[in-house]
């Protein structure tokens, strides 16, 4: 992983070896950009993509497609010392917005909510991938809890410990002290009090919830029209 | 069925406890089943997995990682390779176009041309006045004349033809 932390030597070593790297793809070589994705693809995917596209199979022809588009546009990118995290990052959320617009699933992120980081990302982007990627983290994990904290409290549990805790369901229905049967009911209530509160097709809005704090503004010009 | 402890004043209060209906029923069956295969379709059961990816992404296996990598690269080089491809035949084909109306241009510029060339450089039809600035004697002398006529008409004849074939 090349993540870096600020002020380090290693994070130095780690930014001219990606220097390098952004150099030999631009002249041509496309094994330096593969090394490129190979270090950041894995936390694209878990910290960008999978949260805002909620399942494996969306998240993996999101990564597909922002590494096509990626290789196809490399010469566009120019190196201004923040690394490749930003721009790669930005054209993962643009991928993940054209796909949360061409679909109906619901998921915790709306398209509107991605627009909002694709604009902030022109201005305000992560650097540090390590960083940014557990600010994403804590951003994801709020928009979870304040969703949950918008249902009746038992239907939270309910789904805290069977979804999120994933904990065996006769084990989640002893804890609730009712049988396996009656948790089905209840978890199934949860759901659809939780599609409610997120706004499916039908139901009222949610409020938004905020994205993940950033750090300060690498050039716009990192974050081309990608 | 309610926790006292989570007992407050929500709007689901109500819903919590309420004796669930055979519809209701079928459908919880339907979300256990679909959260425990993912392959059965279900709207409550890709919400419950979206939350869970939000909530604790998994990791991507390095095989698959790897593959989709390569798979970019390889989909860039054979779209270099197709775009070298066209540049040639681009070239090729502009190459051909410009050589055919090359050649048809001096055809044609050639047919048109030549008679301007022609009518420009060659010696045209003129009165023998020019041949012969001294008075004729009253008599003899014709055979000179028409030798002198001829001459000058023979020189006119070879430039003539210089001036056709575009050599003078």
């Amino acid at each position: 992983m090349l993540g870096r932390v600020a002020g380090s030597s290693s994070s130095d070593e780690q930014l001219e070896r990606e220097r390098r790297l952004v150099a030999r793809g631009h002249a041509g070589d496309q094994k330096a950009v593969g090394e490129l994705l190979a270090s950041y693809g894995p936390a694209l995917y878990r910290s960008v993509l999978l949260p805002r596209l909620g399942s494996d199979a969306a998240a993996r022809d999101a990564l597909s497609e922002v590494y096509a588009r990626v290789v196809e546009r490399f010469d566009r990118f120019t190196w201004q010392n923040v690394g490749f995290w930003p721009w790669l990052r930005t054209v993962a959320l643009r991928v993940a917005l054209d796909q949360l617009r061409a679909r109906r699933r619901l998921v915790l992120w709306d398209a509107e909510d991605v627009a909002r980081e694709v604009d902030a990302a022109q201005t305000v982007t992560p650097v540090d991938q390590r960083l940014g990627e557990q600010r994403e983290r804590q951003a994801a994990r709020a928009r979870v809890e304040e969703a949950l904290a918008r249902i009746h409290p038992r239907y939270a549990r309910a789904i805290r410990l069977r979804v999120l805790e994933e904990r065996p369901r006769d084990e989640v229905a002893r804890e609730l002290g009712v049988t396996p049967a009656t948790f089905d009911v209840v978890l199934h209530r949860a759901m659809q009090s939780l599609r409610k509160v997120l706004g499916a097709p039908g139901e009222s809005k949610p409020a938004t919830v905020s994205g993940p704090p950033v750090e300060d503004a690498p050039p716009s010009s990192e974050a081309p029209d990608v | 069925m309610s926790d006292p402890r989570d007992r407050s004043r929500h709007p689901d209060d109500l819903e919590v406890d309420a004796p669930a209906s055979e519809e209701e029923q079928a459908q919880a069956e339907a979300l256990r089943e679909a959260l425990e295969d993912p392959t059965r379709p279900s709207e409550q059961a890709e919400l419950a997995r979206a939350v869970s990816s939000a909530w604790a992404p998994r990791d991507l296996s390095a095989e698959t990682h790897r593959a989709l990598v390569e798979q970019a690269l390889r989909r860039d080089e054979g779209r270099r390779r197709k775009q070298r491809g066209s540049v040639i035949r681009v070239s090729f084909g502009v190459s051909v176009l410009v050589a055919a109306a090359a050649a048809v241009f001096l055809l044609v510029e050639g047919d048109h041309q030549a008679p301007a060339r022609a009518v420009a450089a060659v010696a045209i039809s003129r009165s023998t006045q020019g041949l012969f600035p001294d008075p004729f004697a009253p008599t003899g002398g014709e055979s000179a004349r028409i030798d002198r006529i001829a001459v000058a008409r023979a020189a006119d004849l070879r430039d003539n033809e210089f001036a056709r074939w575009g050599i003078r």
